[in-house]
């Protein structure tokens, strides 16, 4: 069949060395950010940038990471059963626009580019609003019909063209020869439009698997897919772990498409690679299946809505075990999503972990509930400091669950003048090598501070002040970074970068000559809260979960965990000695007056972002 | 009789592919469809072998009527116009596919698939796929793929229209061998008049979804009954004119004004039908000097020749609006003088048994 296509020429067209190293070229430029990931799944650091050593540690990590597996297993549930649905409706409706021709074809015909067209994110938000109005639970279930809509598009476009293609007289031959039409339909007209069929299905699946957007709105408790869980990652900085999982997802896809290609170049290739590509098709089949398999569901579940890592996983099997309650993770990006999310009616979540402004938007929005003291005796273990904060004044609604600080962090290896004002972020001397973080709320706050306002000021002429002195400071700037700031310091390509402690302290840990500074001036700090959203169905599990939460042995172990401060004397009590004296991770913190908790700004955000805009685009 | 078709009729929207066709075949007949494309051949065919159903009318094979029947319930088979060879197949598979599916015997299957590939000249080539065939071993696998099934009747639709001249011509006379030999009925569909005079017993002449001749190969050309098939086999000269007198052994025409012509052939004209004659070029006998043994003649002067290898084309003026064409072999034998040039004054002489007449 193809065979014609690549007979080579008398003219020897397309065999120019140019030719070859040019297609090489483009090959490599698509393949090569995979190759990178791939040959980083093997450092040893945790840093993108820099390799050092060799290791099979982060494969090791990401087979006993549960949550990981359970979002992989998420996935490839959706994609394997979107896939199925699609390539069936899609080839089906492929062979009735091809071969029939109906009222409304056209129309029908036209109507299938749309989910294509249409923008993604419309896509989704629409399809969230379908699925609260029928009432239909999010999930697994209503992920799966999202990715079939935009799949069976595709599918039904590319079998379309193999159908219209082919040669209805071939049809005719086989019922001309003896054969039904049903005989004939898998004789002939099915082995024709295989290729269709099966670049469809391989398209869908791979949509299905790193869809992000629709997956967003679409998903509620207990789905979060491995791009949501990658995503949510950014948080505290993706590590070599998602590279490993990516490495396998790629091998794995990669087998799967060698494979059809093979089974579908037919007769050229032996007997022996076809029944290889047949057996190797089968074992990924039935690995599929056994991921599909294992964890039963439980009737008694808290499901938690919080950032990937933000909790040690173990935490949650031991309370499984101790309680008999299964708590599952779904993966938020943002509190803003977070929001939205509740806005648009979503149930499911029995905790979420707002930062301090959203709880108090959420307490007034009537989107969380109270807690009841009684249920959670561990409180007495939180540092009354932290108690009744501004945002929940009773301490009705929320739990402090842990906080940071953002301050900055220099290598003090090159820097030795004594730092401890965010006046060095204007210093000439550092020209080129200062960095400032990609978030608006967080240069300006720093901007506001020395200019001694309030980051929650709404003044308009404050705001053109601070602009004015971070435009005087963006020519000394190396750049605005979010991802990337320690591995931009280790390179030395920065030595001075505004930070958030987490991300600071990790750094510390593995470059000791990294310090990091609370700036006298004072500085940013943000605490994340637990609460409890109103619509959730297992609210006194819930409660019992945050009183375990509290219980000082968990805490510290949670700490040692995920490496944030939690305001709870108790169990700061039973952390070593390195960990319980870091300064980096608990800076004294008697006067919370020093630090400012980001407040929501309101209608003033618009303005902020036009300045911001202004500052970034200059 | 073996294939009988009745009033069949077909429309696609506002265009006619059949009306009111009627046939009778016989068995062992080569039979064949002539018309210009999108006559409908094609549909006439694909309603024998069932894959379209007639508005009306009624198909019956061995006298029973098929019309209703499913393509796979039909004692009939196809070679299609592109061949329509499973390119998922090779020659073998898709030789021996009709045998398959009707689930016959191993032992014959083989014997049976053999001899097809036999018949047709194939040998050593059963391992192959299709795309590695040229166009006309794809001729004779789609051929063998029907023929195995030996069915009563074999439709071919525009076998030779993919094949190049040469080996067109050649499979021409293997076919009407192959046809003699194994006594198979055949309906086959071409728009090439040379292959229907050429291998058909009877050629059915289509316009436009209609008969409009039927009849042997000699017929079709020597006494086209209208004026489409006198122009669509080979070409033909047309003469406006009127009966003057008739007899029982022909009639007396006056064409062109007052040229008298004898025609002495069988006509259903009577004394004052205003009537068309038409005379083939190639019955026109072109001389300088005037009348000799012909019982008609006219004269007019040439106005261009075209050498054609064969033949040279003339076109000569009888009077003002009024030209015919004439055929004249080259190297005839005896004709030792050179051609003729166009200004000449020639007589054009034809005698009483060429031509013939349709009514205006
Ligand atoms: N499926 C169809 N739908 C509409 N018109 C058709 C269809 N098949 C054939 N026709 C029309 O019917 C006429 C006869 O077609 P066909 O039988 O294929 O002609 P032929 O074989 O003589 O070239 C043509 O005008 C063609 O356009
Ligand atoms: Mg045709």
């Amino acid at each position: 069949m193809e065979g014609g296509l690549s007979r080579a020429n008398d003219l020897r067209i397309g065999k120019g060395w140019w030719l070859r190293v040019l297609s090489s070229l483009v090959v490599l430029f698509l393949l090569s950010p995979l190759l990178l990931l791939m040959f980083f799944s093997f450092n040893a650091s945790r840093n993108i940038t820099s390799w050092s050593g060799f290791t099979l540690d982060w494969y090791a990590v990401a087979f006993s990471d549960r949550a990981l597996w359970i979002a992989v297993r998420n996935s490839l549930i959706i994609a394997v059963a979107s896939t199925a649905a699609s390539t069936v409706l899609g080839t089906l409706a492929a062979l009735a626009l091809g071969k029939y021709s109906f009222r409304g074809r056209a129309l029908f015909q036209s109507l299938l580019h749309v989910p294509i067209i249409i923008p993604e994110i419309i896509f989704g938000i629409s399809l969230l609003a379908l699925f609260v109005f029928i009432r239909m639970p999010l999930g697994i279930v209503s992920i799966i019909c999202a990715h079939i809509t935009f799949s069976i598009s595709f599918v039904t476009l590319i079998v379309l063209a193999k159908v219209r293609n082919f040669d209805r007289n071939l049809e005719n031959a086989c019922l001309d020869l003896g054969a039904t039409r049903l005989q004939a339909f898998f004789h002939v007209v099915l082995p024709a439009i295989s290729p269709g069929i099966i670049a469809g299905a391989l398209f869908a699946f791979t949509l299905s698997l790193d869809d992000f957007v629709v997956t967003f709105f679409t998903a509620g408790p207990g789905s979060s897919t491995l791009p949501l869980k990658i995503y949510s990652l950014i948080k505290f900085g993706i590590t070599p772990a998602v590279n490993a999982v990516s490495t396998i997802l790629i091998v794995l896809t990669a087998s799967t498409i060698i494979a059809a290609t093979l089974i579908q170049t037919g007769a050229q290739t032996s007997r022996a690679i076809r029944l290889f590509s047949y057996v190797l098709l089968g074992v990924i089949g039935i690995a599929l299946c056994a991921f599909t398999l294992f964890s039963p569901r439980e009737e008694r579940v808290v499901r938690l809505y919080i950032f990937a890592e933000y909790i040690d996983q173990s935490i949650l099997t031991d309370f499984q075990k101790t309680y008999g309650v299964k708590v599952t993770q779904d993966y938020t990006n943002s509190n803003e999503e977070l929001l939205s999310k509740l806005q648009m009616g979503a149930t499911g979540y029995d905790i979420i972990v707002p930062t301090g402004f959203m709880v108090q938007i959420m307490i007034r929005e009537g989107l969380i509930a109270p807690l009841n003291p009684r249920n959670i005796p561990n409180l007495e273990h939180i540092d009354p400091t932290f108690r009744k904060l501004w945002y929940d004044p009773d301490g009705r609604y929320s739990v402090p669950y842990a906080y940071g600080f953002t301050g900055f962090v220099y290598n003090s290896s090159v820097v030795t003048d004594p730092v401890d004002s965010w006046n060095v972020m204007w210093d000439e001397r550092y020209a080129g090598k200062l960095l400032m973080v990609d978030d608006m709320r967080e240069v300006f706050a720093v901007s506001y501070i020395r200019l001694g306002y309030p980051p929650t000021d709404t003044d308009p002429s404050h705001l053109r002040q601070a602009l004015e002195l971070l435009m005087r400071q963006k020519p000394l700037l190396r750049k605005y970074e979010a991802n990337l700031i320690n591995d931009l310091l280790i390179n030395g390509d920065a030595l001075i970068a505004q930070d958030w402690s987490g991300n600071a302290f990790r750094l510390n840990q593995e470059h000791p000559e990294f310090k990091f500074v609370l700036p006298k001036e004072g500085c940013m700090m943000f605490i994340d809260n637990m609460c409890i959203p109103k619509k959730s169905t297992h609210k006194e599990e819930a409660e019992l979960f945050l009183n375990f939460l509290l219980r000082p042995d968990v805490s510290a172990r949670n700490m040692r965990k995920i490496l944030y401060a939690m305001p709870n004397p108790d169990a700061r009590r039973l952390l070593d000695e390195n960990l319980r004296r870091d300064t980096i991770l608990f800076p004294p913190v008697d006067d919370l007056s020093r630090y400012r908790i980001t407040h929501d700004i309101g209608e003033f955000t618009i303005e902020m972002e036009r300045a911001w805009t202004e500052l970034r685009g200059t | 009789m073996i294939l009988e078709i009745r009033n069949l009729t077909k429309l696609y929207g506002a265009t006619t592919a059949a009306r009111d066709v009627s046939l009778s075949l016989e068995k062992g007949e080569f039979f064949c469809l002539l018309g210009p494309s999108g006559c409908g051949k094609s549909t006439i065919l694909r309603m024998i072998a069932g894959f379209e159903r007639p508005d009306s009318g009624q198909i019956l094979l061995n006298g029973v009527p098929i019309t209703d029947l499913p393509p796979y319930r039909r004692d009939v088979n196809t070679v299609f116009q592109n061949y329509a060879l499973f390119p998922n197949m090779n020659v073998h598979r898709n030789i021996s596919y009709g045998l398959r599916i009707k689930g016959i015997a191993q032992m014959e299957l083989r014997t049976r698939v053999e001899e097809a590939i036999a018949m047709v000249g194939l040998g050593g080539l059963e391992e192959r796929m299709p795309a590695q065939l040229s166009g006309g071993q794809q001729q004779r696998v789609a051929l063998a793929r029907a023929l195995v099934n030996r069915p009563a009747v074999l439709l071919l639709d525009e076998p030779m229209s993919a094949l190049d001249k040469k080996i067109a011509e050649q499979t021409r006379t293997e076919l009407v061998e192959l046809q003699k030999r194994i006594g198979i009925t055949f309906v086959f569909v071409t728009h090439n008049q040379t292959e229907a005079l050429a291998m058909a017993h009877r050629v059915a002449v289509m316009k436009a979804g209609v008969i409009e001749q039927c009849d042997e190969p000699r017929g079709i050309y020597e006494r086209p009954a209208t004026r489409f098939v006198a122009e669509f086999i080979g070409s033909m000269n047309f003469f406006d004119g009127t009966v003057v007198a008739t007899d029982p052994d022909g009639c007396t025409l006056h064409v062109t004004g007052d040229t008298s012509v004898r025609l002495q052939k069988p006509s259903d004209v009577t004394a004052g039908d205003d009537v068309v004659f038409m005379i083939r070029p190639e019955r026109l006998k072109m001389s300088l000097v005037g009348p000799q043994e012909y019982e008609n003649s006219i004269n007019g002067i040439i106005r261009e020749s075209v050498y054609m290898g064969e033949t040279t084309v003339y076109r000569i003026e009888l009077r003002p609006g009024n030209t015919v064409t004439v055929h004249v072999q080259n190297y005839l034998p005896g004709m030792t003088e050179g051609f003729y040039e166009p200004g000449e004054e020639v007589h054009l002489m034809w005698s009483k048994t060429s031509g013939g007449v349709i009514r205006a």
